[in-house]
């Protein structure tokens, strides 16, 4: 009797500590697409475009990499979206490339760099 | 005049500082030069990264003008990245049927845009020098010291120092290993970077 009580104990306290996020979700908020562009003429970007939540998933999958990762690892591809969104509480200007990179430049002058290596489904016209 | 001897580039101008980590094996023949910005502020934050990253170029220039070598010229280094298709880029420069192969790589549907380019590097690297761009396989890299600054969307300025020793690298390396000036390819050019990388060098 003790030993099963014990045991629902322990499988309660594991039900808890899985249904706890690992990441705050208010980490991004307020997201906003200004711009939906090409840095090259032609066809291939032709369909690029993502939506506002969509953004909000791509950082929520991204894992932040420096600026040597992101350069020698990823390409960095001439479809992007641009907008603004709050981290932490500062204000940042964003932009995400067809690569699944992306750059975040906030208020307080702090650079991001971000990778998504399970974000295909976000990057798929 | 300087001297080009088992891959090592030998002139007062040149200070060896040969990291054997990023010795790729034996390159066949250099068929070009590929010009980097490092994408960091100083060269010891390249040096470090080379102590453990595998990527690196072969000739790094620091902000003095001080001219490192890096790799030997007769090592593979991985510095390239995944390969743009010239056909695509310079259509005049490949069949209309070449052209027509390499855009349904490039515009295929239903997969993401980075298996697009995945699978475009996969179709050029087929290809022989001059048909397509250099690839690792092929071609010796120069780094200059340059930060990228998120804010500007670029990377900082090369130099005048910078610029005047990248000229004189280039002009050796061409003199000993038989290569034009068409030879010689700025990174974005070849491979998907950030458009502003080495934008500023001149040589």
């Amino acid at each position: 009797m003790v030993k099963n009580t014990i045991l629902l104990m322990a499988l309660g306290l594991v039900g808890c500590a899985a249904s706890t996020p690992s990441k705050p979700a208010t980490e991004f908020s307020s997201i906003h697409i200004q711009q939906v562009g090409t840095d090259q003429n032609g066809e291939f970007c032709k369909d690029f475009t993502l939506t506002n939540e969509q953004v909000g998933q791509y950082f929520r999958q991204a894992q932040r990499v420096t600026f040597k990762q992101l350069h020698d690892q990823y390409d960095y591809l001439p479809c992007f979206v641009k907008g603004t969104l709050q981290r932490q509480d500062h204000a940042c200007e964003f932009s995400i490339r067809a690569g699944a990179t992306a750059e975040l430049t906030c208020s307080n002058d702090q650079q991001f760099f971000y990778a998504c290596t399970t974000c295909n489904n976000l990057f798929t016209p | 005049m300087s001297k080009l001897i088992n891959g090592e580039l030998q002139d007062t101008k040149v200070t060896q500082k040969i990291f054997k980590s990023l010795h790729k094996g034996k390159i066949a023949k250099v068929n070009a030069i590929v010009v980097h910005q490092t994408g960091a502020p100083s060269a010891q934050h390249t040096f470090n990264s080379y102590q453990s990253a595998s990527h690196g170029a072969h000739f790094l220039i620091d902000k003095q003008g001080i001219i490192y070598q890096t790799a030997l010229t007769s090592q593979i280094a991985y510095h390239v990245g995944r390969l743009k298709s010239k056909c695509i880029d310079q259509a005049a420069s490949c069949s209309a049927s070449d052209l027509s192969a390499a855009n349904a790589v490039y515009l295929q549907k239903g997969i993401s845009y980075s298996v697009r380019v995945k699978n475009l590097h996969t179709h050029e690297k087929a290809k022989s020098y001059p048909d397509r761009y250099p690839t690792n396989n092929d071609s010796v890299g120069i780094e200059i010291v340059g930060n990228y600054i998120a804010k500007n969307n670029a990377y900082e300025a090369v130099n005048a120092k910078q610029n005047a020793s990248l000229k004189w690298l280039v002009s050796e390396l061409s003199t000993h290993l038989g290569l034009q000036a068409g030879d010689v390819y700025r990174h974005p050019t070849v491979s998907y970077k950030q458009p502003s990388e080495a934008s500023t060098a001149s040589w």
